[in-house]
C-alpha cells in the first residue's frame, strides 16, 4: 500500500503537483498574514475534510456506511488530552499516540463489527459511538467526566490551522495515490458485491479491516489537532452525533465515492452555514434543513457529478453550435 | 425481591413507551425502506401538543392522545406528500440525510417558537404499593396506555385487511401492487400512522419527563438501537426489543449507575446483533 503511494507520488500529473503545491504556499502565507478569523473558518472546512475523506474510505469506497464516524474523532481527542495532561507527553507525541492508539481500537472492533452489513453496520457505529461517549464521561478519574478537560493552550491557533490544513492534504492526496491500487479495486469490488469479490480471491475480512482502520486513524488526527487548538473538550461536544452526520451530509453533496467529492462538499457547505449564520443568526440552522432537504430531492449524486453533468451538456451545446 | 420486582415492573413501563416509538420507525422502515431521522421530533410534537391540550383544557392528558391522533396523522400525511415521497425505496443513505434535514427544521423552528426551556406535564404525582411493590403512578398509566396502543396496532396489522394490504406491500410491492393495492396510499397511510405511534409516545413520556424542543435526540438513538434489535421492519421484533432494553436499563441502573447503563443497552444490542445480525425476529 505504501509502495504504491510512493510510486504514484512520482508519477503525480502536473496539474496535480501545482495545485499542491500552490495549496501549501498558501496555506504557508496564511499562516504568517491570514485573519484570524479566516484561518478559524479554513481550519473548520479543513477538519471536515479529514472527516469527510475518511469517512469515504470506509461508507464510500468500501460501501459500509458508518453512522460513528465521530467517536473516532472524539478519541482522538481525548486520548491526545489524557496524555498530555496525565502522562506529560510533548504534544506532537501525543497527537501521534491518538492516532496510532486509535487505530488499534478500529482494529480490536473491526472484527466483530465488520461482519454486519448496510443498516446494522450503520446503526452498531451509531451505538459505538454513544458507548464511547458514555464509558469516557464514567471514568471521571482519567477524563475529568462530564465536566470535560482541559489543557493549557500548547499550540498557537496559526499553528493549529496549518496542522489540520496539511494533515487535509495529506489524507486528499493519499486519497488520489490509492484510486487505482489493487487494495481500492479490491474495495470497490466489495461495494458492489461482497460475495463476489470474496470468490475472486479478494480477501474481504482484511481489505475491509484496513480501510476500516485506516478511515479511523485520520479523524484522531483531526480530533487531537482539534483540541490542541480549542484547549477544552467534554463528552457531549466529541462524541456529538451532528458531526458525523455533518460528515456524512457534506460527503454526500461533494459526490460519495470520488475524491474531490469530499473536499468540494465541506468547502461549499462550511461557506453557505456560515453566510447563513451572519446573514439570519436565529433561523439559520432551519434554513440549513430547508436545503438538505432540497439537495436531497434536486441534487441526489452530489454537486460534483452534477457539475459535471452541467460541463457535459453545455459542451454538447457548443459541439452543435460552431 | 421487592426491589427486583419493581425494578422489572419500572423497565417493562419504559419499554412499553420505547415500543411505541420504537413500532412507528420499524414500520416506515419495514414498508417504505426509509430510515426516518426525524421520528424523535414527532416524539418533541406530541409532548407540546399535549402540554397545551392540556393546559387549555385541564383534566386527564392521556385525552390529548385521541385528540391530536387525526391532526398528527395529517401532519404526516402532508410531510409524505411534500418531501417523503421522493425518496421511497431510495438508497438509505438518501432516506437518512432528508429525514435529517426535516429533523434539523423541526427541531431549530420549535427552539424559536418554545426556547430550549424545559416543560413537564404534571399528572398523578406520586406512587402506590402492592405487596411490597412500589409503582409509580403516572408511570403506570403511560405504561398501561403505551401496551394498549402498541397491541391494538399489532392486531390492527394482522387482522384487519388494511393491516394485511400493509403487510404485503413491506414483503413486495409489485406482486402487492399486481394484487390490486394502491403501494402509494399505503405508503401515506403507513408514514401517517407511523407520525401518530411516535406523537403518542411523546404525549405518554411528557406526563413522565420534563421535555423542551432536543427531548427526541434523546429518544430517537434508543428506538433505533431497539428497531435493529428486533429486526429492522418487524412491529413485533420492536415491541419485544424495546422491553428487552427497557428493563436491561433498569437493572444496570439500580446494579451500576444510571449513566453506565445506557452503555450497556447498546452492548446488548451489539452482542445480539453478533449472534444474529438481523435481529431477534429478523430474516436468517
Amino acid at each position: 500500500m505504501v509502495k504504491d503511494i510512493l510510486r504514484n507520488l512520482g508519477g503525480l500529473g502536473w496539474p496535480w503537483r501545482i495545485l499542491v503545491i500552490l495549496l501549501a504556499a498558501g496555506t504557508a502565507l496564511f499562516y504568517f498574514t491570514g485573519s484570524p478569523y479566516y484561518q478559524s473558518l479554513f481550519l473548520a472546512i479543513a477538519m471536515y475534510v479529514v472527516l469527510c475523506s475518511s469517512w469515504n474510505i470506509i461508507s464510500g469506497i468500501t460501501g459500509y456506511v458508518s453512522f460513528g464516524h465521530v467517536a473516532f474523532w472524539g478519541l482522538g481527542a481525548y486520548i491526545t488530552a489524557v496524555l498530555i495532561v496525565k502522562l506529560d507527553f510533548p504534544w506532537p507525541l501525543a497527537l501521534l499516540s491518538s492516532g496510532i492508539l486509535t487505530g488499534v481500537f478500529a482494529a480490536l472492533i473491526s472484527y466483530p463489527i465488520l461482519k454486519l452489513s448496510e443498516v446494522y453496520f450503520a446503526i452498531s457505529m451509531l451505538a459505538l459511538a454513544e458507548t464511547v461517549k458514555i464509558l469516557v464521561g464514567y471514568f471521571r478519574g482519567l477524563t475529568g467526566g462530564g465536566g470535560g478537560i482541559y489543557l493549557r493552550p500548547l499550540i498557537r491557533p496559526n499553528m493549529a490551522f496549518v496542522l489540520m490544513t496539511s494533515l487535509a492534504l495529506i489524507v486528499v492526496l493519499m486519497t488520489y495515490m490509492l484510486q487505482d491500487t489493487k487494495f481500492f479495486k479490491s474495495l470497490m469490488a466489495i461495494k458492489n458485491n461482497e460475495l463476489a469479490a470474496g470468490s475472486l480471491g479478494i480477501d474481504t475480512t482484511r481489505r475491509k479491516t484496513q480501510a476500516f482502520i485506516l478511515s479511523a486513524v485520520f479523524p484522531a488526527l483531526a480530533g487531537g489537532i482539534y483540541i490542541l487548538n480549542v484547549a477544552f473538550i467534554d463528552p457531549k461536544t466529541a462524541f456529538d452525533i451532528g458531526i458525523t452526520l455533518n460528515t456524512i451530509m457534506m460527503t454526500v453533496f461533494g459526490g460519495l465515492g470520488t475524491v474531490l467529492g469530499p473536499v468540494i462538499g465541506p468547502a461549499v457547505f462550511m461557506l453557505l452555514s456560515e453566510t447563513l449564520w451572519a446573514r439570519f443568526p436565529f433561523v439559520h440552522k432551519a434554513i440549513l434543513g430547508a436545503i438538505i432537504v432540497a439537495l436531497v430531492i434536486f441534487l441526489p449524486r452530489g454537486i460534483l457529478s452534477a457539475l459535471m453533468r452541467g460541463v457535459e451538456r453545455l459542451r454538447t451545446r457548443l459541439g452543435r453550435a460552431t | 425481591m421487592g426491589d427486583f420486582l419493581s425494578i422489572l415492573i419500572s423497565g417493562l413501563i419504559m419499554g412499553s413507551i420505547y415500543a411505541l416509538l420504537a413500532g412507528g420507525l420499524t414500520l416506515i422502515w419495514g414498508v417504505m425502506r426509509i430510515v426516518n431521522l426525524a421520528h424523535g421530533e414527532f416524539l418533541m410534537l406530541g409532548c407540546f401538543a399535549t402540554y397545551y391540550l392540556f393546559g387549555v383544557l385541564g383534566g386527564i392528558p392521556l385525552l390529548a392522545i385521541p385528540l391530536m391522533a387525526p391532526l398528527f396523522f395529517l401532519f404526516g400525511a402532508v410531510l409524505y406528500l411534500l418531501v417523503v415521497r421522493k425518496i421511497v425505496n431510495a438508497p438509505e443513505l438518501m432516506s437518512m440525510l432528508l429525514t435529517f434535514g426535516v429533523s434539523i427544521f423541526i427541531i431549530n423552528i420549535s427552539v424559536l417558537v418554545w426556547s430550549g426551556e424545559m416543560r413537564i406535564v404534571e399528572y398523578l404525582s406520586g406512587s402506590f404499593q402492592v405487596g411490597g411493590v412500589l409503582i409509580s403512578r403516572p408511570r403506570l398509566v403511560a405504561g398501561v396506555v403505551a401496551v394498549t396502543i402498541s397491541l391494538g396496532m399489532y392486531l390492527f396489522l394482522q387482522k384487519t385487511r388494511i393491516g394485511t394490504a400493509i403487510r404485503a406491500v413491506s414483503y413486495d410491492r409489485e406482486i402487492a401492487e399486481q394484487c390490486g393495492i394502491n403501494a402509494n396510499l399505503i405508503y401515506l397511510l403507513v408514514f401517517g400512522i407511523g407520525t401518530v405511534l411516535g406523537a403518542s409516545a411523546g404525549s405518554l413520556a411528557s406526563t413522565i419527563f420534563a421535555f423542551n424542543p432536543l427531548v427526541g435526540q434523546h429518544f430517537i438513538l434508543k428506538a433505533f438501537a431497539i428497531t435493529v434489535l428486533g429486526g429492522m421492519g418487524n412491529f413485533l421484533g420492536a415491541l419485544i426489543g424495546a422491553l428487552i432494553i427497557g428493563v436491561v436499563e433498569q437493572v444496570f441502573a439500580y446494579l451500576l449507575d444510571a449513566q453506565i447503563s445506557a452503555a450497556v443497552a447498546f452492548v446488548v444490542i451489539i452482542a445480539t446483533l453478533l449472534i444474529r445480525p438481523r435481529g431477534i425476529m429478523g430474516e436468517r
